[in-house]
């Protein structure tokens, strides 16, 4: 050993296992492997050595892990004697922690599942969706899809060699599926090209992932489908009946794919191959290259498979001169986007989507409310045990005297906060797991809380837990650590107006935020409520409303006339789309302009529908008349124009668009139609309050018809329904009668603003509840400390009601103060968050003032209740025992 | 006068067989050759130090051993009142047994058989 370099690591672990002054021990070693190595070798001595260290480790670390476990012990019985000796506090304590803990894992598992949406595809980085948008000639966006043409995605493909891979979906439709006796109506059946499974990982259970969309007639269907139509049966290539606008269609079944994943941004469960569907597609629009030449059925989500690392915004940004070339018009005024696979769901909500998508703004919202409400909860055993640090002072006195650095207190109070952090989070995950199925049906998502399955829960359930600790602690540990011994056990109380004005300032923290939150909820209730009070300019209720296949809309006319025979249909309409839908159709056309025609510079909504579209919907006149049955003309030639679009073609009062010429382009036709405005109707909310009113056009064109809307009377409403589903089954016996209110399609427009609603209210109930609780426990400390001062109050005459004021008075002012902190701040954020209405409720001063008083009158009842005890207490019992 | 444990006892009755040579090898060499149980050095340290804190041993390096890579023994060697602890433990022992027969207890065990 002696000079071996080999043996100076050996060398360090003696001399670190036996520490010794002069080297002696060291010595014994190498005189006893000297001795053994004369006699049997260096390899029996060096194994000889090994053994040594390996046996005579546990006894000596023993000895000396043996004092620091008897302090931790000591450290451990004081904190639980302490949990138990003050039982109102150690509640308050756990209780708001363990409320705010359990929102923090509630909201850390919506947060993971949300940005959990199509990472499980393996190349989820490198895919993305095309979109497509559109301009006016001011430059401002006018439509932007989230679908695009069939041939964007051809050409794509054709033109860049690096697009390694280009998949189309586009739906068909209702389709009728028939298999055996099984006819089911199919709305979610999916055209897509064949190299879907190469791009996107969803799991073939049987067929082969590279030929299931090859051939023509054929496709993959889910596990659910298959379920659905042969039970036990083996699905594979087995055919079925499909028909759809009176084509018929064989598809056998070449795959059973595993269902989609809930956390994806749409959902298939029926893959027709693209063949078939573009063959019909090009024949019911009778182009023969429907898929390479159409521009204008902006129908089909399209993803690219990009080559790893690709700089997707060089590509984009050649995507304008792309569009100008392809439709071979150098002035389009369109041009294509990509959107990364994974941001689809957070960060894509254009015109179209397959599925309705998530807000990161939910994320951002409820992360921070979930924050706030941890920190009211820290700052209560912040202030308890600060206030409470009297109580302590000696101890921490008696420590310092015996010995105890200061470096060990701050220890000792941090894992003390750390513990009952602790105690939480085991009372947290209680309250998660009995609230959980409510919150999933809340949010409509299937949330697991599983610590030991889910590692970034795991780990995020310890940062909660050190930053309870050391954000709770540090303050107490410091404060308390700080204390002088002499001073302490001496019985100075210095130390504590410092920290009381440390308290003040957190108190008031806590309302501020509690105050915040209850304005918040009350202004997104206010708008709420102007949302559903406001006069749409029509009247939406009592109105049914249901689509219509190809062979009723072909027939609407004879269908009309037997829904009127009715007595409680008071008026029956067909149309394209109805209010609380969108205006998503428009065409071009031309506006007479002295006396030339010319080109409509603006988006015009248009909205074919019948004569009676009007009258059903309530909608009123502002200028002109309404279509009418009278004029044989109107079914060709007659326009109505709402008044937003005659003041965009600059005519000053609606009755000057009256009898002017116009020309609008017809889907259906390749030459516009000719005719004339023949009325104004005043302006109504045809979509969301978030858009404002645009443009609408509305003309005849029994072609597009594809809603039917039907007035009902609300007398007898279930015969009325009765009624007309006897006349749906006339037409369809197979498919079931799926009807809507428009009331309720418009309340569901603000889905949105309804759960957030909730979501603030239930917050802004817990985050009072937790600042109430520490609240009441600050009073009742304060009480007991001035328990004498009110005996002898009392003793020279004070009255109860003038004690409870007195008690009381401290706090007040600092709810108040607390009120004018958080003014400001909630009038800026929820100015903010109004903006995004294009019609907005005023912030209303009194839904301040009534947040502020609520948080107030909540308070007062909390302090008032301990101030009254005390005060009615009899001064005897407070002073008798000295 | 504070008595001795029995092990205390063995050890510091260890050191002084021992004499000059009193030393963690040794320590450990005579206590397996005593007791037929084996010690290895890491279990004699700590009581031969805390015998040493009591104030029954008393310890000095050696000079420098070639033979040991050039580094000293730690040479332990009793106290004044670690030699009177042994002795008034072993006078304390002595009286005991002096009133109780050999006998009497090999009977009695023979009994409870």
């Amino acid at each position: 050993m002696h000079g071996d370099k080999r043996h100076i690591f050996v060398e360090w672990l003696i001399r670190l296992l036996f520490p010794d002054t002069g080297g002696a021990k060291l010595g014994d070693f190498v005189e006893v492997y000297y001795q053994i190595r004369r006699e049997y070798g260096k390899l029996r001595a060096f194994l000889w050595f090994l053994k040594y260290v390996i046996i005579s480790t546990p006894s000596l670390f023993n000895s000396k892990i043996y004092r620091s476990v008897i302090m931790l012990k000591n450290y451990l019985k004081i904190a639980l004697r302490n949990i138990s000796n003050h039982k109102v506090y150690s509640f308050i304590n756990i209780t708001g922690l363990s409320i705010g803990i359990a929102c923090c894992i509630l909201i850390l598992l919506y947060v993971q599942y949300e940005l959990s949406y199509d990472t499980y595809h393996e190349k989820s980085d490198n895919i993305y969706r095309v979109s497509r948008e559109w301009w006016n000639s001011d430059g401002t966006t006018s439509l932007h899809l989230g679908h695009v043409a069939p041939s964007g995605g051809y050409h794509l493909k054709e033109t860049f060699p690096e697009i390694l891979e280009m998949v189309r979906f586009v739906n068909v439709g209702g389709m009728k599926v028939t298999y055996g006796d099984k006819t089911f109506v199919e709305d979610g059946i999916f055209g897509a090209d064949e190299g879907t499974f190469r791009v996107f990982s969803w799991k073939l259970l049987k067929g082969d992932p590279e030929t299931a969309l090859s051939q023509p007639n054929s496709g993959v269907i889910s596990e659910d489908i298959a379920l659905k139509y042969f039970g036990d049966e083996d699905p594979m290539n087995k055919v079925l009946k499909c028909s759809i606008r009176g084509m018929n269609f064989d598809f056998i079944v070449t795959g059973i794919m595993e269902n989609t994943p809930h956390n994806s941004h749409a959902h298939f469960d029926f893959f027709y191959s693209m063949e078939t569907i573009g063959n019909a597609f090009a024949a019911m629009y009778g182009q023969k290259d429907f898929m390479t030449r159409n521009w204008g059925s902006n129908n089909w989500a399209t993803y690219v498979l990009m080559p790893e690392g690709y700089n997707i915004k060089g590509l984009e940004d050649q995507m304008h001169d792309f569009m100008k070339e392809k439709m071979n018009n150098p002035r389009v005024r369109t041009t294509l986007h990509f959107w990364k696979l994974t941001d689809i769901h957070l960060h894509s909500h254009l015109d179209s989507e397959i599925e309705a998508n998530s807000d990161i703004t939910y994320i951002y919202i409820f992360s921070a409310v979930a924050f706030f409400i941890l920190l009211i909860a820290c700052f209560n055993f912040m202030n308890l045990s600060t206030a409470r640090s009297s109580l302590r002072a000696k101890e921490v006195g008696m420590r310092k005297v015996a010995g105890a650095f200061r470096k060990q207190l701050i220890a000792q109070f941090i894992g003390e906060s750390v513990l009952i952090a602790v105690f939480s989070l085991i009372l947290a995950s209680i309250i998660v797991l009995l609230v959980l199925p409510a919150v999933n049906s809340f949010v409509d998502l299937p949330l697991e809380y599983n610590v030991f399955q889910n590692l970034t829960i795991a780990s995020g359930l310890i940062i909660i837990i050190l930053f309870i600790g050391f954000v709770s602690g540090s303050y107490p540990a410091f404060f308390l650590s700080s204390f002088r011994p002499v001073s302490v056990l001496r019985g100075d109380r210095t130390a504590q107006s410092k920290s009381s004005f440390f308290r003040t300032v957190l108190v008031i923290t806590q309302f501020a935020i509690s105050i915040i939150l209850i304005i918040s909820m009350g202004v997104v209730g206010d708008q709420l409520e102007y949302i559903r009070n406001k006069r749409l300019g029509f009247i939406k209720e009592h109105l049914v409303t249901f689509g219509m296949p190809t062979n009723m809309s072909s027939r609407f006319e004879s269908i009309k006339t037997q829904l009127n025979v009715h007595p409680d249909i008071l008026s029956v309409t067909a149309s394209t789309r109805i209010p609380s839908g969108r205006l998503l159709d428009s065409q071009g056309g031309r506006i007479a302009s002295a006396d030339t025609m010319a080109r409509i510079q603006f988006r015009l909504a248009d909205i074919p529908c019948d004569q009676d579209y009007f009258k059903t919907f309530g909608i009123e006149l502002a200028a002109g008349r309404d279509f009418s049955k009278d004029f044989t003309t109107d079914k060709v030639e007659a326009f109505v124009i709402n008044e937003t679009a005659a003041s965009r073609f600059g005519f000053q009062t609606p009755s000057d668009a009256v009898d002017q010429a116009i020309q609008y382009s017809m889907l259906d036709r390749n030459t516009p139609r000719k005719g004339t405005i023949v009325g104004v109707v005043k302006d109504f909310h045809f979509e969301s309050l978030h858009q404002p009113i645009v443009p609408v056009i509305f003309y005849y064109n029994e072609r597009r018809f594809r809603v039917l809307t039907v007035k009902i009377n609300s007398r007898d409403i279930s015969s009325t329904l009765e009624h007309i589903e006897g006349i749906w089954n006339n037409y369809n016996p197979d498919i079931p009668f799926d009807y809507g209110f428009v009331d309720e399609r418009f309340d569901r427009l603000y889905n949105y603003e309804a759960k957030l609603s909730q979501v603030f209210g239930g917050f802004a109930a817990l985050a009072v509840i937790i600042a109430c609780l520490g609240l009441f426990g600050l009073a009742s400390f304060t009480a007991e400390r001035r328990r004498k001062e009110i005996g002898i109050r009392k003793v020279l005459g004070a009255t109860v009601p003038g004690m409870v004021s007195l008690l009381s008075r401290e706090f007040t002012v600092l709810v108040i103060i607390s009120n004018i902190i958080a003014w400001p701040v909630a009038y800026y954020m929820m100015n903010r968050w109004l903006q995004s209405f294009a019609y907005r409720a005023d912030l209303n001063i009194t839904t301040f003032i009534f947040s502020g008083a609520a948080a107030l009158f909540i308070a007062l009842l909390t302090i008032g209740f301990q101030a009254a005890r005390s005060a009615i207490t009899n001064p005897v019992n407070s002073l008798r025992y000295e | 006068m504070q008595l001795l444990t029995r092990k205390e006892e063995l050890f510091l009755l260890t050191v002084w067989m021992l004499g000059d040579n009193a030393y963690g090898v040794s320590v450990a060499e005579k206590l397996t050759k005593v007791t037929g149980k084996n010690w290895i050095m890491g279990q004699v340290y700590v009581p031969l130090e805390r015998l040493e804190q009591k104030g029954y041993l008393t310890s000095f390096l050696s000079e420098p051993v070639s033979e040991r890579g050039g580094r000293s023994k730690r040479l332990y060697s009793l106290t004044e009142s670690g030699l009177k602890a042994l002795l008034a433990t072993r006078s304390m022992e002595e009286y005991l047994w002096k009133e109780v027969s050999i006998d009497s207890i090999e009977e009695s065990l023979i009994r409870k058989r």
